[in-house]
């Protein structure tokens, strides 16, 4: 066969051993980018952000004429609601003291809903449909780490993947699959909270699969919402995922899985917050990081196996 | 010195794929249309035409390290780009002897590397269970769209890149 001459094909079959190795590679390995990598991706990051930002410079200059025509109107209303608004923050000054106080009376300093917030810009995302995947434009040098959670003002949208010093990779929720799963339960004003595990994303309902684990309380019922836990290890406690659209029982008939429609618009994403939560982050090590109130610990030993199973 | 300029322009591309791809209307980015830019493998075809005919290593040496970059930036599989866009270069090379250097042929070549490209692709990432579309709404939705946008811009960058090359070779 002359189309393919022996040379060559000696070639190709190199390069079929060395796409197994390396697909392999990223398959086993999941923890850490080399410093190739990060260089690599530094280096298009960079030419990324200063490219991106001329070109919204002018696109937003074409959508600011637009919503001039409708600032008079606009401007109205918000007069309105700012008035709501300073009895609002009066009144959340005070609770904000009124909860510090009586978390000093039982020595919890930071809560697991506690975050900090940094700001990021979506540059760029994979051009590769089936990897949902957004770079945004702040990285190891602004305090980003692997596994921060990702939200919008809406709800979560995704976790962080790999971190380079400039940029970071964000996966999105809707390409989530067994190995990050995400702890979450739906909050019930009485106590009774229902904890579950959101397991990945069905494509063809566009809804994210919520497994119910622990149903001993009311039962959930369509319309309720879900939210992140703590539990995970990673994320803060509370922050917005989506509402039940739809409940079945799964394929063996012991548990029930709930269909949640996502909170947040996955399609138009331009400004994220990264979370990075106040309680200690438990990380892959031998030795758990010590804690001070018991609750916390209890967490710990909840979490551990599967963070075992994720490295 | 001025061979320098072909990585630098393939870096370029490489990171306006991700900057397009999210400039798009979100009503193109998210609907059931896949586009998917493939304009490395686009500026890759004028380049081992136009260029390099002494040493047809060269273009596929970049292919697979821009390929390895792709993998890098935008997906979190290494190696598939790598050996993909390097396999594609060279498929496009097989051609290149046979037909005409014309802009109809080149249009033809520029169809077929692409179909191996994505075909290859799915059928890798379909494997890897990355990807879990049928063949049939493959070429429906992935590959015709693609298809288009890519032609697009490769009648947009022939002529330009066509007089680039020649201005880059022009000392050897």
């Amino acid at each position: 066969m002359s189309f393919f001459k022996r040379k060559s094909l000696f070639v190709i079959l190199m390069g079929i051993i060395l796409l197994v190795t390396l697909v392999g590679y990223s398959l086993t390995n999941k923890n850490d980018v080399s410093t190739a990598e990060k260089f690599i991706m530094d280096t298009v990051g960079w030419l990324q952000n200063i490219t991106f930002q001329p070109i919204t410079f002018v696109t937003n200059f074409f959508d600011n004429l637009d919503d001039i025509k409708k600032t008079y109107e606009e401007n109205k209303i918000l007069r309105e609601k700012l008035v709501e608004y300073k009895t609002l923050v009066y009144e959340l000054q005070e609770l904000k003291k009124e909860n510090e106080s009586l978390r000093q009376m039982i020595d919890l300093i930071d809560s697991p809903r506690d975050y900090d917030a940094i700001l990021a810009t979506v540059i760029a995302r994979s051009p590769e449909r089936w990897f949902e995947q957004i770079i945004i434009n702040q990285g190891k040098l602004h305090g980003i780490e692997k596994n921060m959670a990702v939200i919008t003002g809406e709800g979560l949208i995704g976790q962080v993947t790999s971190v380079s010093n400039l940029t970071s990779t964000v996966q999105l929720i809707s390409n989530f699959d067994q190995l990050n799963r995400i702890s979450a339960y739906v909050p019930r004003s009485k106590g009774d909270n229902v904890f579950g595990l959101v397991e990945g994303y069905d494509r063809s309902r566009g809804m994210l699969i919520f497994r119910i684990i622990d149903e001993s309380g009311a039962k959930v019922k369509e319309e309720e919402i879900v939210v992140t836990s703590s539990l995970g290890g990673h994320f803060p406690s509370g922050l917005m995922i989506g509402t039940i659209k739809e409940i079945t029982p799964d394929q063996y008939g012991l548990t029930k899985i709930a269909y949640v429609e996502p909170a947040a618009n996955l399609n138009d994403i331009q400004e994220v917050i990264v979370v990075n939560r106040k309680l200690d982050v438990i990380k892959d090590v031998e030795e758990p990081a010590v804690e001070e109130d018991p609750e916390a610990n209890e967490e710990e030993m909840l979490i551990k196996p599967e963070g075992e199973t994720g490295s | 010195m001025r061979h320098a300029l072909i990585p630098i322009l393939l870096l370029f591309l490489l990171a306006f794929e991700g900057v397009a791809i999210e400039l798009l209307p979100a009503a193109v980015k998210f609907s059931d249309v896949y586009l998917v830019p493939q304009w490395l493998l686009m500026f890759l075809i004028l380049l081992t035409t136009f260029s390099y005919t002494k040493y047809p290593i060269i273009p596929i040496i970049y292919g697979a390290l821009f390929g390895l970059m792709t993998d890098i930036v935008y997906t979190s599989m290494l190696g598939v780009y790598m050996f993909v866009l390097g396999f594609t270069v060279y498929i496009a090379q097989l051609l290149n002897r046979m037909l005409q250097n014309n802009l109809v042929m080149m249009l033809v070549i520029a169809t077929c590397c692409l179909f191996v490209l994505e075909t290859s692709l799915v059928m890798i990432y379909s494997f890897l269970g990355i990807s879990t579309m049928p063949f049939g709404q493959f070429i429906i939705y992935r590959f015709l769209p693609s298809w288009i946008a890519n032609l697009i811009f490769f009648l947009v960058i022939y002529h330009p890149t066509r007089k680039l090359l020649a201005w880059i070779d022009v000392k050897k």
